[in-house]
């Protein structure tokens, strides 16, 4: 036999061209031969079917280890089933026939006049066969996280049956860590999940029983590594699969201290005296426990809730301000489907027409223009000088002599007279008044007032509405 | 039946006839919430939902709910207590079991507080903000300090934890933003907390429960506990004032 490079036979380490490894890789061919001639024949449709070919196999297997009588032919074999399998449907003749002839086809037994033999090669395969179904088996008789922790304590079993002994199992101890990893994982995730179950407790203790029998094992297994000379490569390996397994078996304990405390105070009698300093001192542990102590986190304590054991209590978790959307109206909502529903896409291009500025051209007379510039700074005036008082006096008058409009029109006082002589004085500027002088001598109305006129005949002037005299606030 | 009732004492401060909540007994409160029209008027009903929407820490963050006065006005009574915290006690009888308005006087703010179960109250805040928030609500309500300071956080928390000031001060922050604490302002440079009405409502009476009796090894009878906690004193104290 060829000298191996490492300790441990494995195929990843032997030369290509080597003559074992041209015969194993013949071995996996026959397995696969096998399979694929029986998946032509619809063997692999169902479960149901794999299951009795793998039963088939059996009988084989055991004839050929002497636990049972010689097989003749076929149709021993499918007697043979009937009577040992309680199967309300068993292979057909035919069926059985197609099942030997494939195996004899690819070499696994060997059909002789009087005698099935089974042949070296298919023995190993079955053997493989059902030691894979069996594991399978084991695998999925076990919860989620079940199934990585009983992963991992076979793969120290593998380990142990296989490299122990100088032939490579994979790295199988790898494999364990990341198994370990895997379960620890899916233990956090659904932590909370288990507390807040009623009758997690024999999952939890399963889960720390698992734990334990691995580390055992692990243990175990770094003590056999040592001695192997590729012990170095390992170092790393073996430090963080026991630091992986140090915190799997503290989260599991952590677990099952917080539950049993919980269940435990359930049975203790309702009293009422409190502790302050007893309740300080959990709050601080609060903030961060340690993994295996019995303190539930904040997290962990909303699960406890979550039992509801007292009555109402998982509702009554936390008052959170609350955050809601601004309401949404029917119309709204209408109005938005409405627009889904005929929304057509806009094909054409948006052309953006350019929009010409046009000039045109208005003609006025000279006149009309003077009046309406007249009128514009006769708005300005007006808005300077109160015209008021004098505008409404001439609503009712015609004409009147100059004194009798600023005294009737406003009061005696000096300063009124002044504000209502320039507002006349305005007005007659805007042409909506004129001042005559007194042609006819009429008699002048005397008035009581404190202030003179600089000449006798000032205040005698008619003033007198224009024709199309208007007052400005109703000429809009 | 009486916890819920007590409930609705604790929801503000100020009451000024506590009795009206005890006489009738709301039996079927998510009925009453469809029928929450005929309790209120239009306009307090329109109030109501302004507050619900106004407590939205994402809408006006930091600046929760709406002030005292900005409610009466919005009821048309303006300087009326008793239309005041009549309104308060009608919401909260009607729907005590989801939601309840509290009234923080010192901060002048009426906020609307949502009941979360025990379940979906894991994603609110993390872990180590509820300890924090525990913690400040164990020193302010039960000892009555006036504030927590940063430090004295840190020494509580943090003994057993490494990179705790980082910690602590990461888990600070969703309290302040949801409007649980607020910074106190001390003469010291010393940073410095202190709990808002939601900060004091936010544990419930199941919680708080369960946290005493997890310290204590043992079942505790559910009005002690919130004695403890001063619950009671709360409505004690609008009562006196």
């Amino acid at each position: 036999m060829e000298k191996m490079d490492s300790g441990l036979i494995s195929i990843f380490q032997s030369q290509e061209s080597a003559p074992e490894i041209m015969q194993t890789m013949k071995d996996i061919s026959s397995l696969a031969g096998v399979l694929s001639d029986l998946g032509a024949q619809n063997f692999f449709q169902t479960p149901g079917e794999i299951l009795k070919f793998l039963r088939l196999i059996q009988l084989l297997n055991e004839e050929a280890l002497g636990l049972d009588d010689p097989i003749e032919n076929a149709e021993t074999v499918f007697y043979r089933y009937r009577n040992r399998y309680d199967d309300t449907e068993p292979p057909s003749k035919k069926r059985v026939e197609q099942i030997i002839n494939v195996l004899v086809k690819n070499n696994w037994i060997s059909k002789q006049t009087r005698k099935i033999k089974l042949r070296d090669v298919g023995k190993r395969m079955m053997d493989a066969l059902i030691r894979l179904a069996n594991d399978s088996l084991a695998y999925y008789m076990n919860d989620d996280i079940g199934r990585s922790l009983f992963q991992a304590r076979r793969d120290a079993e593998i380990s142990e049956a296989y490299d122990d002994n100088g032939i490579s199992g994979g790295n199988k101890i790898a494999s364990m860590i990341r198994n370990v990893e895997n379960a620890i994982a899916l233990l956090r995730e659904r932590e909370l999940e288990m507390l807040a179950d009623r009758n997690a407790l024999p999952q939890l203790e399963l889960i720390h029983q698992l734990m334990k029998d691995l580390e055992v094992k692990l243990e175990e297994r770094f003590r056999q590594f040592q001695t192997v000379e590729d012990s170095l490569v390992l170092t790393d390996l073996m430090q963080k699969g026991t630091a992986v397994l140090a915190e799997g078996t503290n989260l599991s304990l952590g677990m099952i201290n917080k539950y049993v405390k919980f269940t435990n105070m359930q049975k203790t009698p309702l009293t009422s005296t409190i502790q302050p300093e007893k309740v300080r001192t959990f709050i601080s542990k609060m903030f961060d426990p340690p993994l295996d102590s019995d303190i539930p986190n904040a997290h962990q304590l909303l699960s406890f809730m979550e039992q509801n054991q007292y009555e109402d209590e998982a509702n009554d978790g936390l008052w959170i301000p609350v955050k809601f959307a601004a309401p949404l109206s029917r119309v709204a909502i209408e109005e938005a489907i409405e627009y889904l529903e005929t929304y057509e896409p806009v094909i054409d291009p948006i052309v953006d027409e350019e929009e010409e500025t046009e000039y045109s051209s208005e003609e006025m007379s000279e006149e009309d223009m003077e009046r309406l510039m007249g009128e514009s700074n006769w708005l300005l005036t007006k808005n300077m000088i109160d015209t008021k008082a004098i505008e409404g006096y001439f609503e009712k008058q015609e004409e009147a002599p100059l004194e009798q409009v600023i005294i009737e029109a406003t009061t005696d006082q000096w300063s009124d007279a002044i504000n209502a002589l320039t507002a006349i004085s305005a007005l007659v500027g805007s042409k909506k008044l004129s001042v005559t002088t007194d042609e006819q001598k009429r008699k002048r109305k005397e008035y009581e007032k404190k202030w003179e006129w600089m000449k006798d005949g000032d205040g005698s002037g008619i003033v007198k509405k224009r024709t199309f005299f208007r007052r400005d606030d109703k000429s809009e | 039946m009486d916890q819920e009732l007590l409930k609705k004492e604790l929801s503000f401060e100020e009451t000024t006839n506590p009795n009206e909540s005890i006489e009738e007994i709301n039996v079927n409160p998510l009925n009453v919430m469809q029928s929450i029209r005929g309790i209120l008027t239009q306009e307090e009903e329109l109030t109501f939902m302004n507050i619900l929407f106004s407590s939205s820490a994402s809408i006006r963050s930091g600046n929760f709910g709406l002030s005292r006065k900005e409610v009466e006005k919005q009821l048309g009574a303006l300087g009326d207590d008793n239309r005041f915290f009549s309104f308060i006690t009608r919401v909260n009888q009607a729907i005590s079991r989801y939601f309840q308005l509290i009234y923080d006087g010192k901060r002048d703010q009426v906020v609307a507080l949502m009941r979360v179960p025990a379940h979906s109250a894991r994603n609110t805040l993390s872990k180590e903000s509820l300890a924090i928030l525990l913690y400040m609500f164990y020193q302010q309500e039960v000892l009555q300090h006036e504030f927590t300071l940063f430090d004295q956080l840190l020494d509580a928390l943090g003994h057993e934890t490494k990179k705790a000031n980082q910690r602590v001060l990461l888990n600070i922050d969703p309290l302040k933003k949801i409007g649980a604490i607020e910074d106190y302002e001390t003469n010291s440079s010393e940073r410095a907390f202190q709990l808002t009405a939601i900060g004091v409502h936010l544990f419930s009476d199941s919680f708080l429960r369960r946290t005493a009796e997890f310290s204590q090894s043992n079942q505790l009878n559910k009005e002690e506990v919130l004695k403890f906690f001063k619950r009671y004193n709360l409505y004690q104290k609008g009562e006196g004032e």
